[in-house]
């Protein structure tokens, strides 16, 4: 690849204002459009022409294609549609990072970046909330101030959560690990990540108005009543949504359709696998949530009757189609990162993925299991119903699926050679979390036990020690071993081991107690509680403190190596998996030749066949 | 776009089938799932008021549209373009009678079954989304149409085509399944 010839004549946005810009002024046009549309219609009908609620949810969902449009997708995408040219953007250096880049790894680092400011920042109303909760009574915030910032808080990270690793990852390192170019579909994966700004705009926005208090979860009656802060939730929900469906059409498309040659089923790396059945959750799901909190909006914007008693709604019917979408979608969140634990743990225990088929099957399992177990969130709602035996049961049948994730976590680790660095600690902090967040599970999932421990800190410290204990584990976890392939550079390992332990510590001390201030009666969502668990709610505030505090290591360390970091060379942790024979970070079409893939991903005989070769044939 | 250069991926028109096929099995849940909503909203209890009569009349109109998008998908592979481009035009004037005809509907619905009852709720959510759908379809139409027109739909973009017709009749048969359950149930 010696002559860089440009692909096109016009490098779209190499000078003059950044097309994110650009965008914004378009989105803003969109929003004054479609409130203007919501006001003529309104004038027609001769009922007044302005009501906020109406012309927020119509000039919103205007706002979003005007976005994209603005941000490039005009020229690379929209103009084709009136059959006129269309350019690939393509500048340049940072702004690269700025307009609707068709490149997955240019994508991978714009979904980082993203969420890892979003988690940052609702990190942040973590340490408020927790600053409220030190002394029982009003400490901050105060009680309404506080729900809503919880919401905030609860829904930002769930957002992170879903989205942070397989939109990081997914996008930069599958298609390398899978021998592609880039993904299918390159334009959708564009529109998969711009989607985002305006939702998250739209929710930092949110306290402007109120912000709202339901939670996360939204439910009604509540949710159809409150501030029109829930209204930003629900708009971003759907258009969040979105964005899960386009870019699970990818992952499948590309996974199934652009493996390497000789990249057969058996050979696929385990983390390709969780994508996989993430997409397969994502994409069917997803379209779930999107019709409970449109229902909602229904509610509130036009005097619907899905959720309103008075007017013969059931609001037991919002719960129903949530959490179909919201139950797999805790595995959305959960899945991606086991695939990173168990991509990690064999390299750093130079032995093969143990039971391989077996973990395969475990997160086919889950999959399947996760689909049919929503109402164990409700058990205390339709307590009186059969059915609740039902979902008892399936639920806790995950636990097999698991185990055998865990059995293969384990297995790899049993009598290997381990290498103990920074990818390998938070992995191996992933098993220890997970252990403990799903045996709390268990005790939820059984119906009894669950009257009592339903809306308690038990929960709480359930859900954090999965979702954060596993999930988060393995986005940093992901972020330290792909870091060197995707900047090139090494960070810091020092800093990166302080970071580890303050973070692994400061999530024990400030969740485990959690579990015992839930079993004596914390409720939680509320910003006040019994006077006697004042010093256990002191301690976990200082705890959770130091484990926020953990995350500024991490940063000073993230921005100084990617800056300044010793070069990493192509391989660095010696793993065999295609990322990484190639170089770092990888050329524009990720291979300088056409990889065809010959043996197993995680085989670390010496004399073993290597997983792929790279030819460079012909004149390239 | 020179993204998809190496020989060993297959043509993109066969993964835009998947991924269309795969998105279209996305939808098919969002409705189901509204579906499951209206009978747990309702049961099998249904509104009077609803013109059954111009639900059927709705019905052969998209059943028609169907047909035509086929015609349209058919000439296209059989290269005549003239023909490809008469039938969209039929199929997208199909689809603007559809949609005049639902906003006749609904201004009389409003009186009888207003919004703010179980059913008027349920009834304008099923129908609204289908609509909405099926202006997405329209506007692929148009944008299949205008790119035949300025000769810029060659002989490796019948994909195109078969794609855009294939959303369309996806959309006709949600139809088929809206007018069972809010019609005729």
């Amino acid at each position: 690849m010696a002559t860089a010839t440009p692909q096109v004549e016009r490098r779209l946005g190499a000078s003059g204002l950044p097309f994110a810009a650009r965008g914004l002024l378009w989105g803003l046009g969109g929003f004054v459009l479609g409130a203007a549309v919501v006001a003529i219609i309104r004038a027609l009908a001769g009922v007044g022409a302005w009501r906020a609620d109406q012309a927020i949810v119509v000039g919103f969902l205007f706002s979003v294609p005007a976005f994209v449009l603005g941000v490039g997708a005009w020229e690379t995408w929209g103009r084709g549609w009136f059959g006129l040219e269309t350019y690939e953007y393509d500048p340049p250096g940072w702004r690269r990072y700025f307009g609707f880049n068709l490149d997955h790894k240019v994508i991978g680092v714009q979904y980082l970046v993203t969420f890892l400011t979003v988690f940052i920042l609702a990190g942040a109303v973590a340490m408020l909330m927790r600053t409220e909760l030190m002394d029982p009574g009003r400490t901050v915030l105060g009680p309404a101030s506080f729900t809503r910032f919880m919401s905030l808080h609860g829904f930002l990270m769930v957002l992170v959560a879903v989205t942070a690793v397989p939109g990081a990852f997914g996008n930069y390192v599958m298609p390398i690990m899978v021998g592609a170019e880039d993904m299918a579909f390159p334009r959708l994966n564009a529109l998969s990540f711009w989607l985002w700004p305006p939702a998250i705009l739209l929710l930092l926005a949110s306290p402007l108005v109120g912000g709202w208090d339901t939670g996360w979860t939204g439910y009604p009656p509540l949710a159809s009543v409150n501030n029109l802060g829930q209204i930003f939730y629900a708009l971003a929900f759907v258009v969040g949504g979105l964005s899960s469906i386009v870019a699970s059409v990818n992952f499948l498309t590309t996974i199934v359709k652009m493996r390497a040659r000789g990249l057969t089923w058996g050979r696929l790396p385990i983390f390709v696998w969780a994508i996989l059945l993430t997409g397969v959750l994502s994409l069917f799901f997803t379209q779930s949530v999107a019709v409970a909190v449109t229902m909602v909006t229904l509610d509130r914007i036009v005097g619907a009757a899905f959720f309103e008693p008075l007017l013969g709604g059931a609001p037991v019917l919002y719960q129903h189609i949530f959490w179909f979408y919201s139950h797999p979608a805790v595995y959305v969140m959960v899945l991606p990162s086991l695939g990173v634990m168990l991509e990690i743990l064999p390299v750093f225990s130079r032995k093969p993925l143990f039971a391989y088929r077996w973990a395969v099957g475990g997160i086919i399992g889950i999959s399947v299991l996760s689909g049919v177990v929503w109402a164990h969130h409700m058990f205390t709602v339709s307590a009186l119903s059969n059915a609740n035996a039902g979902f008892m049961l399936s639920t806790e049948a995950i636990s097999v699926p698991t185990g055998l994730v865990f059995l293969s976590a384990v297995g790899t680790i049993w009598r290997g050679r381990l290498w103990m660095k920074v990818p390998m600690l938070f992995a191996l902090a992933m098993v220890f979390n997970f252990l403990i967040g799903g045996i709390t599970g268990v005790f939820l999932s059984d119906i009894p036990a669950d009257y009592q421990l339903q809306d308690t800190y038990w929960v709480v410290a359930h859900f954090h020690y999965t979702i954060v204990g596993a999930g988060i584990f393995g986005l940093f976890a992901g972020i330290y071993y792909w870091f060197p392939k995707i900047t090139g550079r090494m960070f810091d390992e020092r800093l990166a081991r302080v970071h580890f332990w303050m973070m692994f510590v400061g999530f024990n001390l400030t969740f485990l107690p959690m579990f015992w201030l839930g079993l004596n009666g914390m409720n939680r969502r509320i910003a006040d509680y019994q006077p006697e668990l004042a010093p256990v709610n002191l301690f976990v505030s200082l705890a959770g403190f130091f484990l926020g505090a953990s995350f500024l290591v991490f940063l000073w360390n993230f921005v100084v190596s990617w800056k300044k970091g010793p070069p990493a060379g192509p391989n660095p942790w010696g793993a065999r998996t295609l990322e990484w024979q190639t170089s770092s970070p990888p050329p524009k079409l990720n291979f300088e030749g056409i990889p065809e893939v010959v043996g197993d991903p995680y085989d670390f005989a010496p004399d073993a066949p290597r997983h792929a070769e790279i030819e460079v044939g012909g004149e390239r | 776009m020179t993204v998809h250069g190496a020989a060993h991926h297959p043509p993109y028109a066969e993964l835009h089938r998947f991924g269309l096929r795969l998105f279209i099995a996305s939808e098919a849940f969002l409705f189901g799932v509204l579906f499951a909503a209206r009978f747990y909203l309702l049961g099998f209890e249904r509104a009077e008021a609803v013109n059954v009569t111009l639900g059927v009349v709705l019905t052969i109109i998209l059943l028609t549209a169907t047909w035509s998008s086929h015609r349209a998908a058919a000439a296209a592979r059989a290269g005549d373009r003239g023909a490809m481009q008469g039938q969209l035009l039929l199929t997208m004037a199909l689809g603007v009678l559809f949609l005049a005809l639902v906003v006749v509907e609904w201004s009389a619905g409003f009186r009888e079954f207003p919004i703010s009852t179980p059913y008027g709720s349920i009834f304008y959510l099923i129908t609204g989304t289908h609509s909405l759908h099926l202006l997405i379809g329209l506007f692929v139409l148009a944008s299949l149409f205008l790119q035949a027109r300025r000769g810029r739909l060659g002989e490796g973009d019948v994909w195109k085509v078969e794609g855009g017709v294939a959303y369309w009749q996806f959309v006709d048969v949600v139809w088929l399944f809206v007018f069972t359950i809010l019609y005729v149930l």
